[in-house]
């Protein structure tokens, strides 16, 4: 096995991650963005080394001036998601906190115990660390203002 | 500041990109190099090579294979008609973009002083 396919397996590993991080990119824009970064780096190594076969060690040296695979990751893609995670957390906090209200409300109406205080309490607690890890989505924000007051009633109406 | 800066250069590279390409044909790595030389803009690789695609799948940009001795055959990347007319338009709206501004910060200078 000589030199020259080390260099090319070194090729189609780094171009194998960058693949896998242009996710969502549709195949033939994938192929074409593969196509062109190969021919990027053989125009690297051909412009670090003229007179020899380039080593293993010239290609490491031309991926470590190159971007990282990550960061062919489509960006929209990325705080899309996130945001759309935050927005998903957000309603569940919110579902919470009203869910627990009203449940706690019939539970009051149908038994006389204790048990739709401690409902109220624990569903409040649930929305507010919800709300918090959703904080920069409305419904997230939502939820920590429902369930904050929720829970300072609660407490007052237990005193 | 950052998120400024992020959002504008995004918004530059295309532009940047087709200027290049107005000067002549260019293969992606002469014309990743070209770029770079624009420090603050940092233009890499990673951004250069989808945006080149995304313009020829909007047919602003064609491609010509032609072989290369340092190994696999060169894509070389030149304007469309289309291409061109774009490049121009961009042009002209970032030279009337530059007055304005130029003229806004003059009168706040003038109004500072």
């Amino acid at each position: 096995m000589n030199t020259e396919t080390h260099v090319e397996r070194g090729v189609r590993d780094f171009l194998d991650r960058v693949a896998e991080h242009l996710g969502a990119v549709p195949e033939d824009e994938k192929r074409e963005i593969l196509t062109d970064l190969a021919s990027h780096i053989h125009e690297a190594l051909a412009s670090r080394v003229s007179e020899r076969e380039p080593t293993l060690a010239d290609l490491e040296q031309v991926l470590a001036e190159m971007d990282p695979p990550e960061s062919y990751a489509p960006q929209g893609d990325v705080e899309g998601a996130a945001g759309s995670d935050r927005r998903t957390i957000g309603i569940a906090a919110l579902c919470t906190s009203l869910g627990s209200l009203l449940a706690a409300g019939l539970l009051a109406v149908l038994a006389d115990t204790r048990l739709p205080f401690f409902l109220l309490v624990v569903g409040q607690v649930a929305a507010l660390g919800l709300g918090i890890l959703s904080r920069s989505s409305p419904f997230g924000k939502a939820a920590i203002i429902t369930s904050s007051a929720l829970l300072v009633l609660s407490v007052l109406f237990a005193v | 500041m950052r998120s400024w800066v992020t959002q504008l250069r995004k918004g530059l590279l295309e532009f940047c990109v087709l200027n290049v390409l107005s000067t002549g044909e260019s293969y992606g790595y002469q014309l990743v190099r070209r770029l770079e030389m624009l420090e603050e803009l940092a233009i890499t690789e990673s951004t250069v090579y989808p945006i080149l695609n995304r313009l020829r799948k909007d047919g602003y940009v064609k491609v010509r294979l032609a072989g290369s001795a340092s190994g696999p055959p060169r894509r070389y990347f030149s304007l469309t008609a289309l291409g061109s007319r774009r490049v121009r338009e961009m042009k002209a709206y970032w030279d009337d973009l530059c007055v304005s501004v130029g003229r806004l910060r003059r009168k706040e200078e003038e109004g500072d002083s």
